[in-house]
């Protein structure tokens, strides 16, 4: 594998900023990265197994493809449409904390009412994604078969929804990173000075990665080795 | 004058990291503390664990957005709770000199993501003695992908372009956004 290829020349060189050069105010930034929750789903023992099945399936890849192609059509032909958003957002003034920023440019991927169906319908497109494609078959189309082609989905009374140790993994691998974070060796870079905020202080160690991807492509061949 | 909005997110940590993380993993397996066959069998809990941690941590943003001395995105901050919530309000939050938004992006997210695929490719040999080769192209495009966001994370955040759109939409074209700066 080509690390090399991949190399960035030098992050040191292109992070510093004089504090007071002119920059296109990232006005525009925001995190598009979805992040949701959901409680998990019960299981309703009053609807028979059956129907339930059919049911939780069709809303399931309902809620799969609706949102997908919502997301997606919204998201690329909004926030990836070149200029019209950051030149809207440079002639008006950035709203203050204080002032509650009623006024708004735009809404992004179908403003409150796409913002809420895909804060709810996204956890189960992450459930969908594991249920409908697993080792008996994937979901599929067919018009002979007249539509959605399901595969086997085990019964939702038998799935372990939640497990207590399965959570203090997912802690545990959070505070993995945290801990990492802090304890691996890096420089200190300083970020660009925002008006009335100091420059935020970064640890930097990317410089050293190249010296490091010796022993990632040692982990890589012995993992792959062992599993073939 | 525009207040200048970076990025202002970068402990580049993120290639040691998954390097140590991954190496941690392979040994844990290897000395028999726990079996990576774990997290095939408890997907679905894990997932549930996952959505759960983000919802709580979502709404503590939110809140959180709210304390002196935020800096909001303008984006997000349009006093729709909803929106504002799904967008996200504060800009680059953080807890201290822990950024949340970069730390959750790459760290436990990207390099779980591969310690998953591995996972089930071991599950997949475990059972069938056998890893097929549509399981090893998205071991090895995935990890490519992987490698590639964290090798490249290097701080390239606050300088990356406020100039290219690409970056407006990162998840397009992460690397390509981050080449350029």
């Amino acid at each position: 594998m080509a690390l090399g290829g991949l190399h960035h020349d030098d992050p040191a060189a292109t992070t510093e900023r004089a504090p007071g050069e002119r920059q296109k105010p990232l006005s525009d930034e925001r995190d598009i990265s979805l992040s949701t929750g959901y409680a998990p789903r019960k299981h309703r023992n009053a609807v028979p197994r059956s129907l339930e099945h059919v049911l939780f399936s069709l809303s399931l890849s309902l809620s799969l493809s609706l949102s997908l192609s919502l997301s997606l059509s919204l998201s690329v032909a909004v926030s990836c449409s070149p200029a019209p958003l950051p030149a809207a957002s440079m002639t008006k003034p950035s709203p203050s904390p204080s002032s509650g920023g009623k006024h708004h440019p735009e809404y992004e991927f179908g403003g409150p009412i796409g913002a809420t169906f895909v804060t709810l319908t996204l956890p189960l497109v992450v459930y969908a994604l594991h249920l409908l494609c697993n080792e008996h078959g994937c979901l599929g189309f067919s018009l002979a078969k007249g539509g959605l082609v399901l595969p086997p989905i085990p019964e939702l009374s038998s799935i372990v929804w939640w497990r207590n140790d399965a959570f203090l993994v997912f802690l545990g691998w959070f505070a993995l990173h945290v801990v990492l974070l802090y304890v691996l060796p890096g420089q200190i870079a300083y970020g660009v000075a925002s008006e009335g905020h100091a420059a935020l202080p970064y640890k930097i160690n990317g410089i050293n990665a190249r010296t490091q991807a010796i022993p990632l492509v040692v982990i890589y061949r012995d993992g792959i080795g062992a599993i073939s | 004058m525009q207040p200048v909005l970076t990025m202002a997110i970068c402990v580049c940590t993120g290639f040691s990291a998954m390097c140590v993380s991954v190496a941690l993993v392979a040994l844990g397996h290897y000395v028999g503390l726990f079996n990576v066959d774990y997290i095939y069998h408890n997907m679905i809990p894990l997932i549930s664990s996952a959505i759960l941690f983000s919802y709580a941590l979502s709404i503590y943003l939110y809140l959180s957005s709210f304390g002196k001395g935020k800096r909001l995105a303008a984006g997000g901050n349009t006093g729709n709770l909803i929106y504002d919530f799904f967008i996200g309000r504060e800009l680059n939050p953080r807890i201290g000199s822990f950024d949340l938004k970069e730390f959750c992006e790459l760290r436990p997210g990207l390099v779980g993501w591969a310690v998953i695929n591995f996972s089930m490719a071991y599950h997949q040999y475990a059972t069938y003695g056998v890893v097929s080769a549509s399981m090893i192209l998205v071991l090895i495009f995935q990890t490519i992908y992987v490698v590639d966001g964290l090798y490249n994370e290097v701080c390239s955040s606050s300088n990356a372009d406020s100039r290219s759109s690409a970056h407006v939409c990162p998840d397009l074209s992460p690397s390509l956004s981050r080449r350029r700066a």
